[in-house]
């Protein structure tokens, strides 16, 4: 309903409802005639905009991945193929439905109310595009938009189909157009600026061979310049590249250190919430922020099996990383006793790593002391709402919401 | 604001016409039409917003209260309706003289501000207000065809402005031509719709507390249980020596067509107050000519409008009341002209009741389909041969001791009336079937008898101290001619009454404490008025508005419109006066529109497929010129420019499409 009125519509359709309750005595007021008149008018509407369906072709250009809590845009082209011109038109995307399905409603709600469907809903909605206005269309021409949206979550949002809506003539109501068009953007899970990070560690032999050696070398030398990325020290923009592009480039230096560092993602909760959202964040910022150019990052985490994704030289991009983590899922069942496993198995090969859990129970605390004592240098986050009591002065606990706050201090 | 220019002002005005407040009308008119011509701006934030509309909120639920308490339901919803946009108007207005162009949702929601949607939505009041204003002109109930006509009109301004361009206008104008026909249609026939039902149904059912003078539709026939409310539409003082039950008239009837009681030549005269009193002031009024009135009754009711006064028997003046206009016919029945709301009178009970008018041969009538029934029980109880008082006493006997009160309406057996259905088979019935027997019965005794409708008093209220009468004590009973004067008999079985109370539900107490704060409250708001107290409140509320506009504008930044851009559009600036955009223009008409933030080097190079759009470069070129080039165009220049744009809008002229 929401996208067959318009907002004249909608202000027509509020006052009919409110006169047909005003107007319910015909002695005592004369809203009864405002509800006639409003009942005439909309009707007179729809068969109109039933009557004149335009048809549209629509193309939409749209970036390979987005980040979570940002506004992105993208263009889109539409194509009016009816022989008329064609004005009053707005193009709304058709985005899966973020409805819950009936199993997770069950799942998830132990009362089941509307306020719980709609929150679940609310969650379930990777991102919200905008309505968008388009120019009065000649016959077979051509107009070019850009459509502004806001991702809400990580995850990957997907497009059905595109609608190209046409006002009837008195602009109260809709004749929608919907153009079957598949397609899907991934969103990034949302970053932090992290302080300027020192993970310690020594140089280890690397299986790597060729490709991961060609990055070692001795001196800071300037390598290349790429886009700026949250988190990024100001030291590091290019100044005159921004100036030329318009847009922040940084630069990239090449030295001689050369280790591999483990980022550990804790899953291990019982429900997607924004808890484990924040940790995701936070491992998302460490994976773009830890210098894969001349280390190597080995993100671990367990999901359905044991994950580990590596980073660097020869290897995946950090962006690579970053749609892993726009996946990630919250394990209910299993024990953290595989990501322990998983862990350890890898040790010989890790000089530093940074672990980021979800509490800090006795099961993690096992493997923070396992990797303690091998010697590894360890950086340990606990994403917790409450705080952790008797915690050890080198554990940070950072609470939902004020992560920037607590990152801060590291 | 955005809605045309003079919008709301007409919508506010249209208001003021069917209201006829033109003063508050005329002034809101010129506060929200003002910005348009006056620069100065507030730079008002969300938070002072949810202030003012907070204050609207708080001035809202004091003007429902009082309403309420003055004039009850539904008088009081329409009268709030009327005011609404007077009411808002502080919100209107904080948005139309302040430098935000929409407000937060957040302001009207008091749950989207504990729980704000993920993305602010941002809602223009103008349109909101317009058609507020358009409600609230409803609600003052003119009934006839200007409202109609007025509605349509200031509908098919923004309406018609507004339509999206590629459809011809004569589309939308016949559009919204048909619709008006349409909807003149509709609301002619659901008025008349509402009016057939309100006569179908019966009076019982429709409530109690309306008394329709000239026609009274019974229950008898329709089949189901009477479901009577328990409101209070009364509450009687009387003195010690008037017992209980107190029989108040309403109006009689003398016609019975099958289940429908009627007045024939009901006439109502008009009469004048004593002594007469300025209208509208509380003034005494003479209905008969007895000169010692014995007894004191003093009744405080409640109307929607025009009331039927409820008086008991006998009633010979009526004191204390301000209506405007008070007419009686002659069966007995006293409408006054009176706004809806509380009001109050005192009925003198004399001695006789000559104001009634004398029998005439209606008043012996007996329908045919009843005679046989009637005439059967007439000959059964011998009235033949009794003198008038026997017959009334064995009539009343025959009621009481074969009849039993019954609110479950049957259907009547071997195809008889519901009436003889009830004297021959069924025996027991409501007030209705009683009364309605009772008039053929004496009729055929030779007594002339009436149909009276109106209410029992019997219910002693210790918390009102007076005699209450609820919608369900509505009753009905017999006038006969007896002894040369009208006489009320009752002959509906006593127990009617508790069988009545019988039925009332447990929160019945808790109704009643309400029914009697709502009572003192609104007579003290009545002794104020009397006492011009009203006035009061107005300088009550005039400090608080002043206090409100003090707090939300305090130490707030005024701007012009010019900060706000609004007037922005309108100051000149270099190269304005360009043909270029006259191509632009007609581009766009033909459907090759430049995009907002496009420039005019991009537009020019995506349409440079387009017929004309090559011979553009060069126009573009001088046109950047003379927008930017601090030097400006040569006159020569500035010429190549005006006449190459002019024979260039010429060689491509507007195609019909």
């Amino acid at each position: 309903m929401t996208r067959r009125f318009t907002a004249a519509g909608f202000l027509a359709l509020g006052t009919l409802v409110t006169a047909g309750a005003l107007g319910i005595d015909t002695n005592q007021t004369l809203a009864y005639q405002i509800f006639t008149f409003l009942c005439a008018l909309l009707a007179a509407a729809m068969l109109a905009a039933m009557l004149l369906r335009p048809k549209f072709q629509v193309a939409r250009v749209l970036p390979r991945m987005i980040t979570a809590g940002q506004a992105f845009d993208y263009r889109l082209r539409v194509k009016n193929l009816g022989t008329r011109r064609a004005d009053g038109l707005v193009l709304l995307e058709d985005l899966c439905d973020p409805r819950p399905a009936f199993a997770e409603f069950r799942s998830a709600l132990r009362f089941p109310t509307y306020r719980g469907w709609w929150r679940l809903a609310l969650r379930n909605q990777i991102a919200d595009i905008d309505e968008t206005t388009l120019p009065a269309l000649a016959p077979r021409a051509e107009a070019e938009v850009r459509v502004q949206g806001l991702a809400y979550r990580r995850g990957t949002l997907r497009l059905e189909g595109a609608t190209v809506a046409r006002a009837d003539p008195l602009g109260l109501f809709r004749s929608l157009a919907r153009v079957a068009l598949p397609d899907k953007v991934v969103v990034l899970p949302r970053r932090y600026s992290l302080p300027q990070l020192n993970l310690p560690g020594a140089r280890r032999y690397q299986h790597g061979g060729v490709t991961l050696a060609s990055s070692v070398g001795e001196s800071e030398e300037f390598m290349s310049l790429r886009d700026y990325r949250p988190g990024d020290p100001l030291q590091r923009i290019h100044w005159k590249s921004y100036a030329r592009s318009g847009k922040p480039v940084v630069k990239e230096f090449q030295d001689e250190f050369f280790e591999r560092h483990a980022l550990v993602l804790d899953t291990f909760t019982g429900r997607d919430d924004a808890v484990f959202e924040e940790a995701v964040s936070l491992a998302a910022s460490f994976a773009c922020t830890l210098d894969t150019q001349e280390s190597l990052l080995d993100l671990m985490f367990v999901g359905t099996e044991s994950y580990c994704y590596t980073a660097g030289r020869g290897q995946m991009q950090q962006g690579s990383l970053l749609e892993i983590l726009a996946g990630v899922r919250a394990s209910a069942d299993g024990t953290f006793r595989r990501l322990h496993d998983a862990v350890l198995a890898r040790r010989a090969a890790l000089s530093g790593g940074v672990l980021i859990l979800l509490a800090w129970d006795e099961a993690r605390q096992a493997l923070v002391r396992a990797l303690q004592q091998s010697g590894l240098p360890l950086k340990v986050l606990v994403v917790s709402e409450r705080d952790v009591e008797a915690a050890p002065a080198w554990l940070r606990v950072l609470a939902p919401g004020k992560i920037q706050e607590g990152l801060a201090e590291l | 604001m955005n809605t045309p220019p003079f919008l709301l002002a007409a919508a506010a005005l249209f208001w003021g016409a069917q209201t006829g407040n033109w003063l508050v009308a005329a002034a809101s008119a010129a506060l929200l039409e003002a910005p348009r011509y006056v620069a100065r701006r507030w730079h008002l934030e969300t938070a002072e917003f949810i202030r003012v509309a907070d204050f609207c909120t708080v001035l809202l639920f004091a003007i429902a209260v009082y309403l309420y308490f003055t004039f009850g339901n539904p008088r009081a919803v329409t009268l709030l309706f009327q005011w609404m946009p007077v009411i808002v108007l502080p919100l209107a207005l904080a948005q139309a003289w302040s430098t935000a162009r929409a407000l937060d949702l957040s302001v009207l929601f008091w749950s989207l501000r504990r729980n704000p949607m993920r993305r602010a939505i941002k809602l223009n009041l103008a349109y909101p207000a317009f058609a507020l204003w358009l409600l609230a002109a409803s609600a003052a109930n003119r009934q006839d065809a200007a409202f109609y006509l007025g509605l349509t009109l200031l509908t098919a301004w923004p309406l018609l402005l507004a339509r999206p361009r590629s459809y011809a206008a004569p589309i939308a104008a016949g559009m919204l031509l048909a619709a008006a026909l349409a909807g003149f249609g509709g609301q002619l026939g659901l008025h008349r719709l509402q009016q057939w039902l309100e006569a179908a149904v019966p009076e019982w059912m429709a409530g109690g507390a309306r008394t329709d003078p000239y026609r009274s539709t019974t229950g008898i026939g329709t089949i189901g249980d009477l479901k009577l409310s328990q409101r209070i539409v009364l509450r009687v003082e009387a003195d010690p020596a008037v017992s209980a039950p107190i029989l108040l008239h309403r109006a009689s009837y003398d016609d019975y067509l099958g289940g429908t009681w009627v007045a024939r030549d009901a006439r109502f005269a008009q009469l004048a107050p004593v002594g007469g009193a300025t209208l509208g002031s509380t003034s005494a009024w003479k209905l008969n000519d007895t000169r010692e009135p014995v007894l004191q009754v003093t009744l405080h009711e409640d109307s929607d409008g025009n009331p039927v006064l409820s008086l008991p028997a006998n009633t010979a003046r009526i004191e204390g009341l301000a209506a405007i206009e008070m007419k009686m016919n002659a069966l007995g029945a006293v409408q006054i002209e009176h706004k809806p709301g509380l009001f109050s009178y005192r009925a003198q009970v004399g001695s006789s009741n000559s104001a009634y008018g004398p029998p005439t041969p209606r008043d012996l009538g007996i329908p045919k389909a009843e005679a046989a029934a009637v005439a059967l029980i007439a000959n059964e109880l011998g009235l033949a041969a009794l003198t008038p008082a026997q017959v009334l006493a064995t009539v009343k006997q025959f009621f009481t001791d074969r009849f039993e009160y019954s609110t479950w309406l049957g259907k009547p057996a071997g195809g008889r009336t519901p009436l003889s259905g009830f004297l021959l088979a069924t025996r027991a019935g409501h007030c209705e079937y009683f009364a309605s027997a009772t008039v053929l019965l004496l009729r055929a005794a030779g007594i002339p008898a009436r149909y009276a409708t109106g209410f029992s008093a019997q219910e002693w209220s210790k918390l009102d101290h007076a005699y209450v009468v609820r919608e369900r004590h509505a009753h009905a009973w017999v006038r006969a001619w007896v002894g040369g004067a009208w006489r009320d008999v009752d002959t509906t079985p006593p127990t009617w009454f508790a069988a009545e109370a019988a039925g009332s539900p447990w929160w019945s107490p808790l109704a009643d404490v309400w029914s009697w704060a709502r009572f003192s409250l609104s007579a003290w708001s009545a002794r104020a008025g009397e006492r011009g107290w009203s006035g009061g409140l107005i300088w009550v509320a005039l400090p608080l508005l002043a206090w409100l506009a003090w707090r939300t504008l305090r130490g707030r930044r005024a701007d012009t419109a010019a900060a706000t851009g609004e007037a922005g559009l309108n100051r000149p600036w270099p190269g304005q006066d360009s043909e270029f955009y006259l191509i632009e223009r007609r581009m766009a008409q033909l459907g090759h529109p430049r995009q907002n933030a496009e420039a005019v080097t991009e537009w020019l190079a995506r349409i440079a497929a387009q017929p004309g759009a090559a011979a553009l470069q060069r126009l573009a070129r001088l046109h950047y010129r003379h927008r930017f080039d601090p030097a400006g165009l040569s006159a020569a220049e500035r010429e190549t420019l005006r006449t190459e744009a002019l024979s260039w809008l010429a060689q491509h002229p507007l195609k019909s499409t």
